[in-house]
Order: C-alpha cells, then sequence, then structure tokens
C-alpha cells in the first residue's frame, strides 16, 4: 500500500500551491484557506490511493463528540471485532492520546476549541475481516461551529466541506437532555439531517448516506439501552419521523464510555462532571454499521 | 442455639414476617428449624449447606453449639474464606494525600457469591423478610424482581438463575441486595482498607504498601478477566485461578465489580474541590469483564456506582471480623 507522505519534509507545501483534496481550496502553510484543514491531513489523503470515507462525527456542544471520537480510535487501534485502525500520521494520535489521558485521570478532556484551525483531525486506515479495508478522515468538530453552520450556512468552511463530503455520519445526542431538556437535542439533530438533504437530497427519494443517530453519556440514564429505537419514538418522536421520512439508512444507538460519573466542585463553585471509570460500551457499533454501508 | 419466629406485622407480601431473619421459604407460622432439623447438629447441617456456618461460630452462640459441630463448621467456614491477619497499610486520601491505617483480623470469602449461593437466599424469601433490610430501602423492595417481576437479581427469571451460570457471580443485585444476603449469612460486606489488604496483600502483611494485583505490581491479562482477556462476559467464580492472592482468593482483580461497605463520598483530588454524586454512591473495587483500563482493576482505585444500581457487572463478596468468632479448636 502506497505511503507516499513525506509528513516531516516541509518542501512541498511551502514551494507549491497544493489543491486541497476536502474543499478545492489550496493549502498555503499550514492549512487550507478555506476549510482550515491541516497541511498533515491534506498531505495524508493525498498519499492514498483512493480518496478517503469521510465521516463526520457531530453533535451540540458537550454530548461528547471529542470523548466519542477518542475512545473509538483506542478501541479500533486495540482491534474490536474484525475491525483494526491504524492512525496515518501522528496527527491522528493526538486526540486519541489527549482522550485517553484525560480519562486515565478520572477526567474528561478539554473542550473543543471554536476556531477551526485549532481542531484536531483523525486519518485512520481500518482494515476488517471481510471486505477490504477503507480509510476514515474526521475532525473533531466544536459543537458551537456546527450549530453555526446549521443557523448561518457558509459560515463554518470546515463543517460545510464535511458534511458535504461525508460518506456518512454519526449523530450524537444527549440522553439526558432528551430527558430533562426539552427538545433542543432533538431539533439539532433534525436540523443536521435537514442540513444533509440541502446537501444530498434528490427529489422523491431518500437520502443514500446512512446515519447513525447515538443516544451518548447512557451511564448516566440507562433507559435506551434495551431498545433505543423505542426510545427514540417515545422521546423523540419528530426526529424519528424524520429519519424515517428522509434516510434510506438510519439506525439508533446508545454508548456510553464512562461507567459512572460525578461532580467536582471547586472552590468557586464551578462544577466539573467527572467520570469514574472506563466501560466503553456501544461506541464501536455505530461504527461498525456505517462501515458496511459506506460506499 | 437460639433461634426465634418473629411475627412481623409490617408483612404485605407473602410470608411477611414469619421468618427467622432470612427462615425457609415455605414456613409454617410456628415453625422453628424443621422437625428434620430440630437438633441443634442438623440445624448446623442446614446452616453449613446454605453457606451460613458463620452463625455456628459466633461467640453468642458457643453455648449451644458443641466443640463437635463447631468443628465441622469451622471447617467448612475455612474451606469457603481465607484469613487476612492484623496489619497496618498505607491508604490514600481524598485530598491525594496518605495515611496509616489498622486493619484488624478478618475472614474474607475466596470466591465472589455465586448464583447458586444467592438462590439460597431468594429460595429462603428474604425479599419478604423485612429483618434484613433497612428501613430506608423499604420503599423500593417490591422493585428488586427479575425480568419476571420475581424477587431476585435483575438477569434471573421466575426466581432463577440461568441454567448455565449456576457458578458465576451473581450480578444485577444493587448494594442494599448484597449487605442483605451478608447479613443473612452472618456475615457483611468488606471495607475499602480491608479490601486493599486482601488483595494488595502488603509484603509483610504486618503493614506496607500493597500491590496493585493480587499477583504482583505488573498486570498481566491471563490472570483476570477484564476487557483484554477478551472473554467479555462474567466467567465462573472459581476460574482464574493464577490470579489469586497468596492465601488463595480468588477474583479480586476481574470479572465482576463488588460492592464494598464504604459509601463513595470523595475521590481523590485537588484540595479545595469537593466530590457530589448525582444519587447515593457506594463503593466498588476490583474491576469487571468489560474494564477497560487495568489500572483500575487494581486494590488501591476509587470508583462507586449508585447504591441502588443493579448493573451486569457488579456482584459482591462476603468479609467477617474475626472478634466476633468463637475460639477456634487445635487441630
Amino acid at each position: 500500500m502506497s505511503t507516499g507522505v513525506r509528513y516531516l519534509d516541509r518542501s512541498t507545501r511551502l514551494g507549491s500551491q497544493i489543491p486541497c483534496p476536502l474543499c478545492g481550496g489550496s493549502l498555503r502553510g499550514e492549512s487550507c484557506i478555506e476549510c482550515f484543514a491541516p497541511a498533515e491531513v491534506i498531505e495524508s489523503i493525498l498519499g492514498r490511493p483512493t480518496f478517503p470515507q469521510i465521516v463526520g462525527i457531530l453533535g451540540p456542544s458537550g454530548v461528547g463528540k471529542t470523548v466519542y471520537l477518542g475512545m473509538l480510535l483506542d478501541l479500533l487501534s486495540h482491534g474490536v471485532g474484525p475491525f483494526h485502525g491504524m492512525a496515518r500520521g501522528p496527527f491522528s494520535l493526538a486526540l486519541q492520546r489527549q482522550v485517553m489521558l484525560a480519562l486515565e485521570r478520572q477526567r474528561f478532556p478539554d473542550k473543543t476549541p471554536v476556531e477551526a484551525d485549532r481542531w484536531q483531525w483523525v486519518h485512520c486506515e481500518v482494515s476488517t475481516g471481510k471486505r477490504r479495508g477503507f480509510d476514515v478522515v474526521t475532525p473533531d468538530v466544536a459543537g458551537e461551529a456546527v450549530a453555526s453552520e446549521l443557523e448561518s450556512p457558509g459560515t463554518h468552511t470546515t463543517v460545510r466541506t464535511l458534511i458535504e463530503r461525508c460518506g456518512g455520519l454519526v449523530v450524537l445526542i444527549d440522553t439526558v437532555g432528551v430527558i430533562a431538556e426539552g427538545q433542543a437535542q432533538e431539533m439539532f439533530a433534525m436540523q443536521l439531517i435537514s442540513y444533509l438533504e440541502s446537501m444530498h437530497g434528490q427529489r422523491r427519494r431518500k437520502m443514500e448516506i446512512p446515519v447513525a443517530l447515538v443516544f451518548t453519556k447512557v451511564d448516566l440514564c440507562e433507559e435506551p439501552i434495551d431498545d433505543p429505537l423505542a426510545f427514540a419514538r417515545a422521546h423523540a418522536s419528530a426526529l424519528w419521523r424524520m429519519c424515517d421520512a428522509r434516510l434510506r439508512h438510519f439506525k439508533f444507538f446508545c454508548s456510553s464510555v464512562a461507567g459512572s460519573c460525578g461532580r467536582l466542585v471547586d472552590r468557586d463553585g464551578s462544577e466539573l462532571l467527572i467520570p469514574l471509570r472506563v466501560e466503553p460500551r456501544g461506541v464501536v457499533e455505530p461504527f461498525a454499521w456505517l462501515s458496511g454501508l459506506l460506499r | 442455639m437460639s433461634v426465634q419466629v418473629k411475627p412481623s406485622p409490617e408483612s404485605t407480601r407473602k410470608g411477611w414476617g414469619f421468618r427467622w431473619l432470612g427462615g425457609r421459604s415455605t414456613p409454617t407460622p410456628a415453625a422453628g428449624p424443621s422437625p428434620e432439623a430440630a437438633t441443634v447438629g442438623h440445624f448446623i447441617d442446614e446452616l453449613i449447606a446454605d453457606g451460613r456456618d458463620a452463625f455456628a461460630l459466633l461467640k453468642s452462640a458457643a453455648d449451644h453449639v458443641t466443640e463437635h459441630d463447631a468443628r465441622r463448621a469451622w471447617e467448612s467456614l475455612e474451606r469457603r474464606m481465607a484469613l487476612i491477619p492484623f496489619g497496618r497499610l498505607v491508604v490514600a486520601r481524598s485530598d491525594g494525600g496518605e495515611e496509616l491505617v489498622e486493619v484488624p483480623a478478618f475472614y474474607l470469602d475466596r470466591h465472589a457469591v455465586s448464583n447458586r449461593m444467592f438462590q439460597h437466599f431468594v429460595a429462603s424469601g428474604c425479599y419478604d423478610c423485612l429483618e434484613l433490610w433497612p428501613r430506608e430501602v423499604w420503599p423500593s423492595l417490591l422493585q428488586f424482581t427479575d425480568r419476571t417481576g420475581q424477587p431476585g437479581p435483575s438477569d434471573w427469571s421466575n426466581g432463577m438463575y440461568p441454567s448455565d451460570r449456576a457458578n458465576h457471580p451473581v450480578v444485577g443485585i444493587c448494594w442494599y441486595e448484597a449487605s442483605a444476603y451478608a447479613r443473612w449469612v452472618g456475615k457483611r460486606l468488606p471495607t475499602a482498607a480491608e479490601w486493599q489488604k486482601a488483595g494488595g496483600w502488603p509484603e509483610h502483611l504486618g503493614g506496607g504498601r500493597c500491590t496493585r494485583y493480587p499477583w504482583g505490581d505488573l498486570f498481566d491479562p491471563a490472570r483476570a478477566n477484564l476487557r483484554s482477556s477478551g472473554v467479555g462476559d462474567t466467567v465462573p467464580v472459581d476460574a482464574y485461578r493464577n490470579g489469586a492472592t497468596p492465601n488463595g482468593i480468588l477474583q479480586m482483580s476481574g470479572n465482576v465489580w463488588e460492592w464494598i461497605e464504604d459509601l463513595l463520598d470523595a475521590v481523590p483530588c485537588d484540595s479545595g474541590a469537593e466530590f457530589h454524586p448525582w444519587k447515593p454512591m457506594r463503593r466498588i473495587v476490583g474491576g469487571s469483564f468489560d474494564t477497560y483500563l487495568p489500572g483500575e482493576a487494581t486494590c488501591h482505585f476509587v470508583t462507586g456506582q449508585g447504591t441502588l444500581d443493579r448493573r451486569p457487572n457488579i456482584g459482591f463478596r462476603c468479609a467477617l471480623s474475626t472478634d466476633r468468632l468463637r475460639e477456634q479448636p487445635a487441630h
């Protein structure tokens, strides 16, 4: 397999204009001037024989995207079932490292910055037992940026590019938010589906792009675990109806990374949610389902 | 031995009350021990069969149990439990510091309580025996049911464990159920310090630092059923003999987390920060088949679970203070 990427050689990117394979923009300096994809990611993609699959892992702020993605990478790197993941460069390990070091200290990682040029990206080569392997590329997107793009399309190029180029989407939904905090979580997911449709939809046909809808943090509320679809129909019925009407391939899942959580309150009275241990549940399942449908 | 039959006016479910502490499932109102067990010897047999041999060895029962019967009970107890002698050990404080604590001698079950053993508790109608349960949990008792609505662990059906899991640790029980069982067998749940001492096996037993795992400080995936072992489920309570403590206590690391007596009211953190659980929590120790980080399966790791939660990866084992027991006869 080709590995023609010179991660440590800056001469190429400094000496010529490289088109960004994600958005068609140009690589200048350390990132694409349009979508802010880092040079390492662009070169990593260009070094592959085929264009990788782009998988978007999106959701509102605080839903657990960074933890989900970091845990998924760690699970894949150790091998789980038929899946085995291999980072395509040191940049792909940064997120995994950040998440796992935090979890080992019984803390969640820091919040992802809003600025796209500070996001961490992942390019992972995934092998499976059954068929040819595939690559996955995804950034760790800030929830605020996604919300901003959904509200005002065009404000966050990276989010737009990601959704435009994605072959599959993982939409994370905070379980506690669904139960306790009204419709915000459901509406966010619906906005995402609607946005996806604006890019990929075809008149009178359901979208082909598979969408995994994942209720996160089920360690705090185990109600959806036995039957996530039934939970969705009961507690997020508008979202479920929308998925049923617009998507050919969708499935509801549940996941959690912490076996149990608590809160720390510091001297100033500010609260910090902490994981009391690491017990990943339902992290690989949505990815495994998606991978069977990626084209 | 004193055996009392106490009618209970609070009884609302079948057989409320007419039971001695954890009496039989089919009691007759006037029954003490069954006619077959009318003699103390037969009653000792019943206690041993139910795993309740500790009752025959209590100092308070010494006048009623013969040396011969006591010897039989001691043999049974020592098959099931291991002695951890008095000693001092270093435990972590919630502010990150350490302190030296003394742990009096105690016995600890060699195995986690299995489904088969817990069946004695269920079949004896102990979910209906209010004397076994603290008053604060009475409103929740009717929710401690199995898949079919019968009293019992959450993964059982019709009051019975899954047929292929007799020797697997009982799971799907909350802290109160574990505590009630311990009381029924005349024991109690171990404390965190006791667990650390028994599982960490301080090098001089009289004191010192504990090893991280029962076999030493280096994790070995072949010695414990954690996620890295690839099993992905519980195994029988007597599996992984190569992970036993030197005095023969199995699975203090791996297979299932185990409820212990201590509240989880603090976790190690920077001074000034306070831990606030979402709900009352008790500590659990040892790690389970789905524990991802081996470091969480050490005897030092601090974590917990809601006191009423009934999880598929939490079981328990019992402890017994030696100072409650009569003198052991010379071998």
